[in-house]
C-alpha cells in the first residue's frame, strides 16, 4: 500500500509539473537559432560524435534512430540525442532522412522504454542544444539543417 | 520478495535522474484510470454497473553498468476487474548485456537473465503500458487476459540478434523460462473451487522478424511451446486431480505505417492438450484460431480513430460449438466457444504525455472469459454482449 501511495504522490508532481510552462534552462544553453524544418531537396544532416565510422547506410541510421542498433563497430555506446517531437526539424528528419514517420519512432521508444529494453533518446530544446549535446556526448548521433551541419 | 528488493535497489539507485537524461539510470513512469461498462458478460464485473476499475500504474528504471552491461526493472499495479487478478507485480527484472561481439556494425547481439519480457508478440511486451496500445483492451484472440500474467514474460533467458542484410533487417529472438502461478491466477485461469497448485514447467519461445528495406513493413513468424502441471491438494478436498496441460501457438505477424495510416495484423492457431486434472482420464487435443486486423487513422496530430476486427475459435473442428451442449448436458452453451469482436475507438493527445482513449466493442461469444475449464453461464447469458471504456494516461 505504501508503495502504491508513494507512486501515486510521485506521478502527480512529475504531472502537475508537466502541465505547468517550462522556465527552466535547457542543459545546453540557446543562443536563439531557430529550429526550422528541411525540404525534400535539402534534407538535415545527421551529425555524429564518432569519427572513426564515416560511413553510414541508411539501414543502420534507422535502426539507430529506432534503438534496435546500440553500438558503434567499436563496441562505444551510441547516444541518440534528438528534438521534441513536435519539432519541424525532428519530423523532416524522420521523413526525410530515414524515411520513416515520427509517430512510428515514438512508438519504438515506448516499447524499448517500458519493456526495459533500451533508454530512451536525449531530447534538448533547439538546435544549438543539439549541436552542443553531440558535440560534447561522445558516441552521440543527431541531424541538424544543412547549412548548420556544414 | 528478491525480485522486489531488486526493484526497490534500482529506484532508490535511480532516485535522482528522473530530470537528467544523460544520467546513468532512468527513471520512466506511467498511470491512467478509466470507467468501464460491460453489458450482459461478467468481463471486467459482475454487475454491469459502471466500473472505475481500469487502473493501470507502473514505475520503471534502468541502470547502467557501463557500455555493455544495465539492470532494468517494472513495478505495475493493475486493477481491472475481473480481466486478471487485481493486485502489484514485479513486472520484469533482469540484467541486460548488449556487447559488440561482431567486427561489423551490421549485427547486434542482447541478452537478458531474470524476470524478462515477451517480445515476440507486436503488443506482448507492453500490454500493460497503456500508451503503447492503440486500444484499452487488446484484441483478445491474441492476447487473451486470462493468460496475461503467463504470457507477459517467464523467469530466465532472452536473447536477440539483429542483422542488417542487403535486402532488410532481421530479427530473431529466442526466449526460454517460467512464469510463478499464485492462487489468484490459478481460480482464474483454472476454477475457483481449485484447492492444488498451477504451474508453469516452461515456456520456449522462438520467432523471426523481417523489414524490408525502403518500406515501413515488418513482418514476423513466431512459435510457442509450453508445459502447465496441476497438482491436486488431496488434503484440502481438491474437487480436482494431478494433470498436465500443454499449449504450443504458430503465429504470423505483419505491420505497416503510412503518414496517416498504421495498418497492423496477428493471426494465430494454437493446439491446447489437457490430460487427467478434470477427473482421471480426462483427455482433450484441440486446436482452435484466431486473429485480428486493425487500423488507425491519424486525423490530425491530435487526434485518430481506431478500428479492429477480432476473430476467435476455440475449437476448429467445432466453430459453432455444437459439441458443448451435447458433452455437458446443456449447461454450457454454444457461444462460450468462439469470440468475434468488432472495435471502434477514439485517441486524443491532450498534451505531451497525456492522452484519452475511448473504445466501444461489439461482441459475438464469451470464448475468451474465464475461468476457462468452467464457464458461467448464468453471469454471461447473452450470446451478444457490448462493452465501452474511457481511460486517461500520462507518461513521463
Amino acid at each position: 500500500m505504501l508503495a502504491i501511495v508513494s507512486l501515486t504522490l510521485l506521478l502527480s508532481i512529475h504531472a502537475y509539473a508537466a502541465l505547468q510552462p517550462s522556465n527552466q534552462p535547457s542543459s545546453v544553453q540557446s543562443t536563439g537559432a531557430q529550429d526550422r524544418a528541411s525540404d525534400q531537396t535539402h534534407p538535415p544532416q545527421v551529425i555524429l560524435n564518432h569519427p572513426t565510422f564515416p560511413e553510414i547506410s541508411e539501414q543502420f541510421l534507422r535502426e539507430v534512430f529506432s534503438g534496435k542498433m546500440r553500438h558503434w563497430p567499436d563496441d562505444k555506446l551510441i547516444q541518440v540525442v534528438v528534438l521534441k517531437s513536435d519539432s519541424p526539424l525532428h519530423q523532416a528528419s524522420i521523413q526525410l532522412r530515414l524515411r520513416m514517420f515520427p509517430y512510428q519512432v515514438q512508438r519504438l521508444w515506448n516499447k524499448r522504454i517500458y519493456s526495459g529494453r533500451g533508454d530512451p533518446p536525449i531530447v534538448v530544446n533547439d538546435i544549438n542544444a543539439m549541436r552542443a549535446m553531440v558535440l560534447n556526448t561522445p558516441g552521440a548521433i543527431g541531424y541538424l539543417t544543412p547549412e548548420l551541419s556544414s | 520478495m528478491g525480485l522486489w528488493g531488486c526493484m526497490i535497489s534500482l529506484l532508490v539507485n535511480a532516485q535522482d535522474a528522473v530530470s537528467r537524461p544523460s544520467a546513468r539510470s532512468q527513471v520512466n513512469s506511467f498511470a491512467a484510470q478509466g470507467m468501464v461498462k460491460t453489458n450482459h458478460s461478467s468481463y471486467t464485473n459482475e454487475t454491469n454497473k459502471l466500473s472505475f476499475r481500469l487502473t493501470e500504474i507502473g514505475l520503471n528504471s534502468r541502470f547502467k553498468i557501463n557500455d555493455s552491461w544495465s539492470l532494468a526493472g517494472q513495478i505495475v499495479y493493475l486493477d481491472v476487474g475481473n480481466r486478471y487478478a487485481k493486485g502489484g507485480r514485479v513486472d520484469y527484472v533482469f540484467v541486460d548485456w548488449e556487447p559488440s561481439l561482431f567486427d561489423d556494425a551490421n549485427w547486434s547481439f542482447k541478452a537478458q537473465v531474470g524476470r524478462v519480457k515477451n517480445n515476440h508478440w507486436l503488443y506482448a511486451s507492453t500490454r500493460d503500458v497503456p500508451h503503447t496500445r492503440l486500444s484499452t483492451i487488446l484484441p483478445q484472440s491474441v492476447y487473451f487476459d486470462g493468460f496475461r500474467d503467463v504470457a507477459l514474460g517467464s523467469d530466465r533467458v532472452a536473447l536477440q540478434l539483429v542483422h542488417l542484410s542487403p535486402f532488410g533487417t532481421w530479427q530473431y529472438k529466442w526466449s526460454y523460462g517460467a512464469s510463478p502461478i499464485n492462487n489468484a491466477q490459478r481460480d482464474q485461469l483454472f476454477s475457483p473451487l481449485a484447492k492444488g497448485k498451477l504451474s508453469q514447467d516452461y515456456t520456449h519461445q522462438m520467432s523471426v522478424y523481417f523489414a524490408p528495406n525502403n518500406t515501413n513493413i515488418e513482418v514476423g513468424l513466431s512459435v510457442l511451446d509450453s508445459d502447465f502441471r496441476y497438482a491436486a491438494n488431496v488434503a484440502g478436498h481438491d474437487p480436482f486431480v494431478n494433470g498436465s496441460a500443454t499449449s504450443q501457438r504458430v503465429m504470423l505477424h505483419g505491420q505497416y505505417f503510412a503518414e496517416n495510416l498504421e495498418l497492423s495484423a496477428e493471426i494465430m492457431r494454437e493446439r491446447g492438450v489437457f490430460k487427467d486434472a478434470l477427473f482421471t482420464g480426462f483427455s482433450s487435443d484441440q486446436f482452435g484460431d484466431g486473429g485480428y486486423v486493425q487500423g488507425r487513422y491519424l486525423l490530425n496530430p491530435k487526434h485518430s480513430v481506431i478500428a479492429r476486427i477480432d476473430l476467435y475459435d476455440m475449437n476448429e473442428n467445432d466453430r459453432l460449438g455444437k459439441r458443448i451442449p451435447l458433452q455437458t448436458q446443456g449447461v454450457v452453451p454454444e457461444y462460450f466457444t468462439y469470440m468475434d469482436q468488432a472495435t471502434l475507438g477514439w485517441q486524443w493527445h491532450i498534451a505531451e504525455q497525456w492522452q484519452l482513449q475511448r473504445d466501444v466493442h461489439l461482441i459475438k461469444g464469451s470464448g475468451r472469459l474465464t475461468p476457462i475449464l468452467f464457464p458461467d453461464p448464468v453471469l454471461n447469458p447473452n450470446k451478444y454482449w457490448t462493452m465501452w471504456s474511457m481511460q486517461l494516461m500520462y507518461w513521463f
